[in-house]
């Protein structure tokens, strides 16, 4: 049986006719996925570049505008430039300290620790549960008469009101972001950790390493592919956050605009408003700004390990 | 392998079987009707749903079911009506989402219907109907309402010596001032500083945020800045606080955790402090009189029918039941008040007289309303500007001004942004 097949593929033709027909074997069993990802994904994408042009209130019939007429208002809209900020700081300050974090506490949890399975579960579980109710559990945490400010009244501080104050509501939304992430890119990292070769630190230990270099020098650059991941993801998942904030502040991205992130505002540009083509063209800048630090974040930290 | 024959074989039997008779069914089934509004408390949606057993009971050729939609009411219905697929009925709220969903042509008129059905409009109070009348085109029919009306806790008032509910602009000020107390974070007035809960001392002064035809802005007057300032004063002198200064996130709220001596809500805080607050004793009155007036704000809603539904006709029938001078009735059981003037002496406010000074506030409440293209306006604007005049960086004359100027860009860009 088998030397009639390769006698078959001897000859050219049969090799190209091989191909072709594995190629359309290979496209047969991955058209659910195609199609799924061509009608949910990419569909929308394409449509949300289209909609960035257009004016419509959803209501309404919509008309072509043109990208320019959307993206100038949208570019000299003072609401915009707040939420860039918004998202911009929320995304500098959560995503290096929640990847810090994580990795402090990959390593601490990669010793040989007592209840270390408990802490693993403790330090995750934020990540597996709905952002929804952690966001209604820390406005309680942060309310005026809440947790953290019982705590601060031990030692005779009095509390700002977190939530209602412009200067603190986005800070809470961050603390609340860093101990939901936190955890599941400390996974992360652990399993990134389990795979550097005990081999190595032996090795430095015998020419005289301390635990500190060990981690500067060994344990941060091999764990680059885990970092890469997490830098990653935590940038795009900080620059599109929307959740948080969307709950805490009841829709309204306030007190006074301090927690409306691009992402809360294409929603309400596009659903409350009713400015179908500006919450669009703010959809497209996103999508830009978030390919661009993506480059950049990939030609920092995407080159393979070399031992 | 047999077996596994037969087994379908005698599947396809049953089904077609089944099948067979559905079909016929189908020739003469009711016309199915939905009915959407935004999920309330247990109360409304059971009032609603039981309005419909009803109507269903009576009317056999149309089967009407009620879908409450949680979450972001008018989002979800705009998506809806972008898919085709809108409820046949929906509830039109107050705050500028009637007059969108009017002008957009989402609802159609009701005339021709009210006409042929010799439908009288003359019983509805007329704050809970002009909202939906918009010249002569009549788009919705109202549902319920609730006016502004002042909730005191008479133990706190007791406590402070003072005898009665304030009915002057100045005694509201001097009673707030002796019920405060902010070591133990009570405030005489706690309320979130935001336009439906001010926008009552402007009329009360002989001002309003626009004209009564909604064309022109009306911030800029002596009046409109006597009544906001009044308001802002309260919270700029400590005796007013917001609801997130005690820990709630509205002023029914902090009333019931005993930390507000006074707020402005609707009959809608009646349910909700009976239920989660049952010890806190609470009081209902009519609104102070400020310079001019006592004039409140109005919260009316009404039944519309949706370009989208394919069975006018009978979607009507059900607006008509709903909304019937009998049947209304059934309105007023979960903190709603009734839009017909004829039900006010109803037994049911007899036995519950808490409802007995909202009524009293009923002829003197103008619906909270703004025109099509406000949504931006009416969600952030107004709240930020209002705040910023509360927190002292801004004086209550440049939050006016603000908001002025904001407003007529709006109104000269034709109503949408």
């Amino acid at each position: 049986m088998s030397v009639v097949r390769v006698a078959r593929h001897e000859t050219r033709g049969g090799i190209r006719r091989w191909h072709r027909k594995e190629t359309a074997a290979a496209y047969f069993f991955t058209l659910p996925t195609l199609i799924l990802l061509a009608t949910f994904t990419l569909g929308p994408a394409v449509y949300a570049f289209f909609l960035s042009g257009v004016s419509w209130n959803l209501l309404n019939t919509m008309h072509w505008v043109g990208w320019g007429t959307n993206f100038k208002q949208l570019l000299t809209m003072p609401l915009f430039w707040t939420s860039v900020k918004n998202s911009v700081v929320f995304a500098a300050i959560v995503m290096p300290t929640q990847t810090v974090i994580a990795l402090i506490f990959a390593v601490i949890l990669n010793q040989n620790l007592p209840a270390r399975g408990l802490f693993r579960l403790a330090f995750f579980f934020p990540s597996i549960s709905s952002s929804a109710v952690t966001s209604l559990m820390f406005m309680w945490i942060f309310n005026k008469l809440g947790l953290l400010n019982g705590l601060l009244a031990w030692f005779g501080i009095n509390g700002p009101d977190w939530i209602g104050n412009p200067r603190f509501a986005l800070s809470s939304i961050m603390i609340l972001n860093i101990w939901s992430t936190s955890g599941y890119f400390m996974v992360v990292f652990l399993a990134g950790l389990q795979a550097i070769p005990q081999s190595i630190y032996e090795a430095a230990m015998i020419d005289g390493a301390n635990g500190l270099q060990r981690i500067l020098k060994i344990t941060v650059p091999l764990l680059r592919p885990s970092t890469f991941f997490i830098v990653v993801m935590g940038m795009i998942g900080t620059l599109q956050m929307f959740d948080q904030s969307f709950i805490i502040s009841g829709g309204t991205g306030g007190p006074l605009n301090s927690t409306t992130t691009i992402a809360l505002l294409i929603y309400q540009e596009i659903f409350s408003y009713g400015n179908v083509g500006l919450g669009a063209a703010a959809t497209v800048f996103l999508f830009v700004i978030v390919l661009v630090f993506t480059i950049l974040v990939n030609r920092w930290l995407g080159k393979p390990i070399e031992y | 392998m047999k077996k596994w024959v037969a087994l379908t074989g005698s599947t396809c039997i049953a089904m077609s079987a089944v099948a067979a008779p559905m079909v016929v069914a189908q020739a003469n089934a009711p016309v199915n009707i939905v009915v959407a509004s935004w999920s309330g408390t247990n109360v409304t949606n059971g009032i609603i749903n039981a309005q419909l057993a009803a109507f269903n009971k009576s009317h056999p050729g149309i089967h009407a079911v009620y879908k409450p939609i949680s979450g972001n009411y008018e989002t979800i219905l705009k998506t809806e009506f972008v898919a085709g697929d809108a409820p046949d009925i929906i509830t039109l709220n107050n705050g500028g989402q009637a007059p969108t969903f009017e002008s957009e042509g989402a609802v159609v008129p009701l005339n021709s219907y009210i006409q042929k059905s010799h439908y009288s409009l003359k019983d509805f109070f007329p704050g809970a109907i002009n909202m939906f009348v918009s010249g002569k085109t009549v788009y919705g029919l109202p549902r319920d309402q609730s006016p502004l009306v002042q909730y005191d806790n008479p133990a706190m008032f007791k406590a402070a010596g003072i005898s009665g509910p304030p009915r002057t602009w100045a005694q509201f000020q001097a009673d707030a001032k002796k019920l405060t107390n902010p070591k133990k974070k009570v405030y005489g007035y706690v309320q979130t500083p935001q336009e439906p809960r001010w926008g009552q001392f402007l009329m009360q002064a002989g001002g309003n945020v626009m004209n009564p035809a909604m064309t022109k802005m009306t911030l800029n007057t002596p009046a409109a800045l006597k009544g906001f300032t009044f308001f802002i004063n309260l919270y700029r002198h400590g005796i007013a606080a917001q609801p997130s200064t005690v820990g709630a996130t509205w002023g029914g709220q902090a009333l019931g955790m005993g930390h507000a001596a006074m707020t402005l809500e609707g009959a809608w805080a009646i349910p909700y402090l009976q239920d989660t607050y049952p010890k806190t004793p609470f009081k209902i009155v009519t609104l102070p009189r400020g310079p001019k007036n006592n004039e409140s704000l109005d919260f009316p809603t009404a039944w519309a029918i949706t370009k989208d539904s394919q069975h006018p006709q009978q979607a009507w029938e059900v607006i008509n039941y709903l909304t019937g001078s009998g049947e209304a009735r059934w309105v007023e059981q979960g903190g709603l008040v009734t839009v017909r003037k004829s039900l006010i002496n109803m037994p049911y406010y007899k036995h519950h007289p808490i409802y007995q000074n909202i009524l009293n506030q009923l002829p003197k409440a103008y619906p909270w309303n703004f025109p099509n293209g406000f949504d931006q306006y009416v969600n952030t604007t107004l709240a930020n500007e209002t705040l910023l005049a509360v927190e002292g960086k801004i004086t209550p004359k440049q939050a006016l001004q603000q908001l002025q100027q904001q407003g007529e860009q709006i109104l000269k860009n034709g109503g949408s942004n």
